[in-house]
């Protein structure tokens, strides 16, 4: 138990800033974010035996949390889609405020989710291919062809080439 | 690798490291820029999604684990209900190995007598003989081909026994007056393969053994036929 115990630790220790970071750009809102790390980490906790192999560790707890916020929308009184980041300042205070970087956050924000979770996953938690294409449970080339449009869409966006016009993109900053 | 297949690739994997790919960008001038393009996008990306972690965060998620109470009750609930589970499985699986009462006992005292039914030397008893064992469950029989009748106590109660010898089958036939299942079973062991069902002078087992493979073959016409052929005194 106490092995147990020291394992969670260290997983939690080394994973929880990742999978916060992730989870903020899955679901768009701060709090939200927060419960869905603790939901990964209670749902690891319980199945942690079943993690053989510590290098997997990362992928493993990605899958859990992308699995918790499916069932977020299953669930309907966990609906935080419609809250809007207006009314949640706190979100805004500890963001880099560089124009640069708002833009592209806001460019981010408006990439559909099906371009923007690859890229979150491979530039923010170092991903490779394979691994994404593990976790979306998607044939590689389908993973790569996301990449590959994601990052066009962000060049087009920034450089005033095209308006990205999100369906499925997070509320504004 | 060509400058569309090289910016196509880089757009998809910026990271990875392919010779062709690197070979490619060393010769290509504009391929070199645009892959600093990529890269330079890449670290903007990387600082724009590197929003702040609240602080105390790891802390925290630590601090719910030990404090969550649905954490530990259905933790409490699931061994709770593991445990009745086992022992219910364990129940199932110990009466499903246990042999019934009456089976158990029926195999015990068959599987200490085999050198009653071995051999081709037994000759058939006399009618009288048999009809004496029979008197025990209170039953006559017509029966030919008695190797073998004596008065045996299965689970401490009297019963007829008797090995019945057709040209190349040997069955064992039990009587006992003292049980009366209510419906028929079989006994399926390694040694032995028979049925016992309900008689009206008890319980009438026939078996055979397992190797015995003409007898198995014929093993429910012969228990069909030794049922008709022991009957209670009172009926005859």
């Amino acid at each position: 138990m106490q092995d147990k115990q020291a394992r969670y630790k260290n997983l939690v220790e080394a994973y929880s800033s990742r999978l916060y970071r992730y989870a903020y750009w899955l679901c768009g809102e701060k709090a939200t974010a927060e419960d869905l790390v603790q939901e990964t980490f209670l749902r690891a906790w319980r199945f942690l035996d079943s993690l053989k192999d510590e290098n997997s560790a990362k992928r493993w707890l990605t899958t859990i949390l992308r699995r918790e916020n499916a069932r977020r929308f299953e669930r309907k009184q966990f609906d935080y889609a419609d809250v809007e980041l207006d009314t949640l300042p706190s979100d805004r205070e500890d963001f880099d405020t560089r124009p640069e970087i708002l833009a592209l956050r806001n460019a981010m924000r408006l990439l559909p989710v099906k371009y923007r979770e690859p890229l979150v996953l491979q530039v923010l938690d170092g991903f490779n291919l394979e691994e994404i294409a593990s976790i979306f449970s998607l044939p590689r080339n389908t993973v790569a062809t996301r990449l590959h449009r994601a990052r066009q869409k962000l060049k087009k966006h920034l450089s005033g080439e095209e308006e990205l016009v999100g369906i499925n993109e997070l509320p504004r900053i | 690798m060509n400058c569309l297949e090289f910016r196509q690739y880089r757009l998809s994997d910026p990271y990875s490291h392919n010779p062709n790919a690197d070979a490619h960008r060393d010769e290509c001038d504009g391929c070199l820029q645009f892959e600093r393009g990529i890269t330079d996008l890449d670290s903007t990306v990387h600082e724009a999604l590197s929003v702040a972690v609240p602080e105390g965060f790891a802390a925290r998620v630590l601090l719910n684990h030990t404090l969550q109470p649905t954490s530990r009750q259905p933790t409490r609930r699931i061994w709770l209900s593991m445990t009745v589970s086992f022992f219910a499985v364990g129940l199932i699986v110990y009466q499903y190995l246990q042999p019934a009462p009456l089976e158990g006992a029926l195999l015990a005292h068959v599987d200490h007598q085999p050198h009653e039914f071995y051999g081709s030397e037994h000759h058939a008893i006399s009618n009288q003989q048999l009809q004496r064992v029979l008197t025990t469950a209170d039953a006559e029989s017509d029966l030919e081909n008695v190797v073998y009748a004596a008065i045996c106590r299965i689970d401490g109660e009297e019963a007829a026994h008797l090995v019945i010898k057709n040209e190349d089958a040997q069955y064992t036939v039990m009587l006992i007056p003292d049980y009366s299942p209510s419906s028929n079973f079989e006994i399926d062991t390694e040694l032995w393969r028979g049925f016992v069902s309900p008689h009206p002078a008890g319980a009438l087992a026939v078996l055979a053994y397992a190797s015995d493979t003409d007898a198995i073959s014929r093993l429910e016409s012969a228990h069909d036929k030794f049922q008709k052929s022991l009957y209670l005194s009172a009926q005859r």
